[in-house]
């Protein structure tokens, strides 16, 4: 399985919005797993969904999904 | 483990079980008097029916042990099944086309059926192992 270079804070945000995982998922219409999968890295979500979390956790959605550009991935390898 | 996990764990078995005493049955009698002499047509049926009846009860009495999940089919859900599915199309084509050739060749029924009916099962088998794998170590 080829590895993601997407990261996320999702679990962070969620904290700060004191909801409980199963909370989440009921407001994004999603198993509770899914947001586990997420939030592990998993599972990189639909853009779609990506914007209902950014919705939910009043975060913009670059605040809760990152992508390293080729520079930081250079300087890292 | 979500709700479209465990239909998958709980039907997969089930296609060994059926299967597998179709099979038991079939290969002495293969082995020892030729597949001229076997009836295969009602144990194939029966095999059949058994799978799609316990498949419904299964998932009755799973969906009455969770309701709030019962018809939560969500994203990453759709996502897995359609990846399963182009990773093991491979699997669901070739019985079917293979089934056709040996129908064009005029080949005994007998090898047709059992192409088919095995080449379904196991393709079924294939997909379903797929989609454990990738709740289990994710997609991106």
């Amino acid at each position: 399985m080829k590895p993601t270079r997407i990261t996320n804070q999702v679990k962070k945000h969620r904290l700060l919005a004191s909801l409980t995982q199963e909370e989440l998922a009921q407001k994004l219409g999603v198993s509770r797993q899914t947001v586990i999968a997420i939030e592990s890295g998993k599972y990189s979500p639909t853009l779609e969904t990506a914007f209902m979390l950014a919705n939910v956790l009043g975060a913009g959605v670059e605040e809760l999904f990152q992508y390293p550009n080729e520079e930081e991935v250079g300087q890292s390898d | 483990m979500n709700y479209q996990e465990k239909t998958i764990l709980i039907a997969l078995p089930l296609d060994f079980i059926i299967f597998g005493a179709y099979s038991i049955w079939l290969i002495p009698q293969l082995l020892n008097e030729g597949m001229e002499s076997i009836d295969y047509r009602g144990p194939v049926i029966l095999a059949l029916v058994a799978s799609v009846l316990l498949t419904i009860i299964s998932q009755i009495l799973l969906a009455s042990f969770n309701h709030k999940q019962a018809n939560l089919e969500d994203v990453r859900d759709k996502e897995i099944r359609r990846r399963a599915t182009g990773y093991t199309l491979v699997f669901l084509a070739a019985p079917y086309l293979v089934g056709l050739i040996l129908a064009i060749a005029e080949a005994d029924y007998f090898y047709i059926v059992h192409v088919m009916l095995f080449g379904g099962v196991l393709a079924d088998i294939v997909t379903s192992l797929a989609q454990l794998r990738f709740y289990r170590k994710g997609i991106n």
